[in-house]
């Protein structure tokens, strides 16, 4: 392994990218920079101004109010080594280039003790994901701010271009949004203004929100998995995931309608599997939205990440003992079945054990219709019933 | 893509039954209390698929 590994990139991202304008360069510049002994890897700046930004001239043209300053971050909010001025420099304390220090070679890894380097991953996957979401906090700030300075009367599209030209120093990564700058503006002139600002920006920055939740559950969960089945070549690309989840282009990519319900879900699901896997208690449920809806989930956006509270019925026991027999084994035929039901016919976005126990009595009822209604069941022959035995006359 | 489904107020005395449902179905399952009578319960699948009946009767124990 080692950080001159040749990280593996998922090829949907790199095809997205390329789709997006995102040459592999600059990804490349990204993953090559990851990870090296010695070396400022993972470079926030490719995504962040490297200190917070000025606040634009107040404008007072056309009943724009005079722009608020722009929410530069405190000293007082910030670790101690990023404090100085100057650019966010990752990884100090660079635990990541420890890692590599450590364990140079996959020989290195695979004979160290497993719990030391699944900690070694972790301890680099925790701080640069703290970066990173610092970075994405103070991305997010001056995007909000600009937003809020323009208001309606202003040129959107030359905002958004010069919040990401500013805050992104790598030349391919801002021709590329200064693209997606040049099509809002576009679309700027093809909507309503309050429309697109109302719209638009929110959403955008909603979906961010949104697809950062989704990776960061994603990597909490893989944290408890040892280091052969997640290298810390995944770990890297994971965070490459997260670091272009934080951006506009990725939030384009990805836009549409239910944004602000995912971002609550995903939040809400990243929170409670966090908090479950550091010992903490679980948030409460946010019981009424999704507890009464099973598998009413954000699957566009979310899609895994289901959320519910606990329910158990007569309808619940119904489907529990088709697919669980006294003894305590299962029936895998009918767990078949009801899982044919349950994504191919009703193309529920849900698990059996999560609608037994986490449903409704209309969506359990549903489902047991449908393991009626299979032809192996319907062709199945009537248990015989058991003779009653004629009462001898005496 | 991971498949989680999180369960909140599961009485703790059913906390087993719906643990060994969702560990049937090939999920890595924690538990965390929420309340003085009741739990958690997060149940973490491999991918956004359910695992199938196969794989469900090989986590039978």
């Amino acid at each position: 392994m080692g950080g001159r590994a040749v990280v593996r990139i998922k090829a949907s991202h790199l095809v997205r990218k390329a789709k997006l304008g995102l040459c592999a360069a600059s990804v490349g510049a990204l993953l090559s920079g990851c990870v090296i002994p010695d070396q400022p890897a993972f470079n926030a700046n490719l995504i962040m101004p490297p200190q917070a930004i000025s606040p634009p001239a107040a404008q007072t043209g056309s009943g724009g109010a005079p722009s608020a300053p722009a929410p530069a971050a405190s000293a007082s909010d910030l670790p101690a080594a990023r404090r100085s001025t100057g650019p966010v420099v990752l990884g100090e304390p660079f635990s990541c280039a420890q890692f590599d220090r450590l364990y140079p070679t996959e020989a290195a890894v695979g004979s160290a003790d497993n719990d030391q380097v699944m900690k070694a991953r972790n301890d680099c996957l925790t701080s640069l994901i703290e970066e990173i979401d610092y970075a994405y906090d103070r991305y997010e700030a001056v995007i909000n701010d600009r937003i809020a300075a323009i208001e309606t009367t202003a040129d959107l599209g030359g905002a958004i271009v010069d919040a990401a030209a500013t805050a992104f120093t790598n030349s391919a990564t801002k021709s590329a949004l200064t693209a997606v700058g040049s099509s809002v503006t576009g679309a700027k002139s093809a909507f309503n203004a309050d429309v697109l600002y109302q719209q638009t920006m929110k959403l955008l920055v909603t979906q961010m929100r949104a697809d950062r939740a989704k990776v960061l559950a994603e990597i909490n969960l893989k944290m408890s998995d040892d280091i052969q089945t997640y290298s810390m070549g995944q770990a890297r690309s994971d965070l490459n995931d997260l670091l272009h989840a934080g951006t506009l282009v990725d939030a384009l990519a990805t836009l549409s309608t239910n944004t602000n319900e995912a971002a609550a879900t995903c939040q809400n699901a990243a929170s409670a599997t966090k908090a479950t896997q550091t010992g903490q208690t679980a948030k409460s449920a946010p019981s009424s939205t999704s507890a009464s809806r099973p598998g009413a989930t954000t699957s566009e956006q979310c899609g895994a990440i289901l959320d519910s509270t606990y329910s158990y019925t007569p309808a619940s026991q119904e489907l529990e003992a088709l697919w669980r027999n006294p003894d305590g084994s299962f029936n895998e035929k009918n767990y078949d079945i009801l899982n044919n039901c349950i994504t191919n016919t009703l193309k529920l976005t849900a698990v059996l054990t999560g609608i037994i126990n986490g449903s409704d009595d209309a969506t359990r009822n549903k489902l047991l219709g449908c393991y009626k209604a299979d032809p192996q069941v319907a062709a199945a022959p009537t248990p015989t019933p058991t003779p009653t035995p004629t009462p001898t006359k005496g | 893509m991971v498949q989680t489904q999180t369960i909140h107020q599961v009485p703790n005395s059913q906390v087993p039954r719906v643990q060994a449902e969702f560990e049937a179905e090939g999920a890595t399952v924690t538990v965390t209390p929420d309340g003085p009578n009741t739990s958690t319960i997060v149940a973490v699948f491999p991918s956004s698929a359910a695992p199938q009946g196969a794989a469900a009767a090989a986590l039978v124990k």
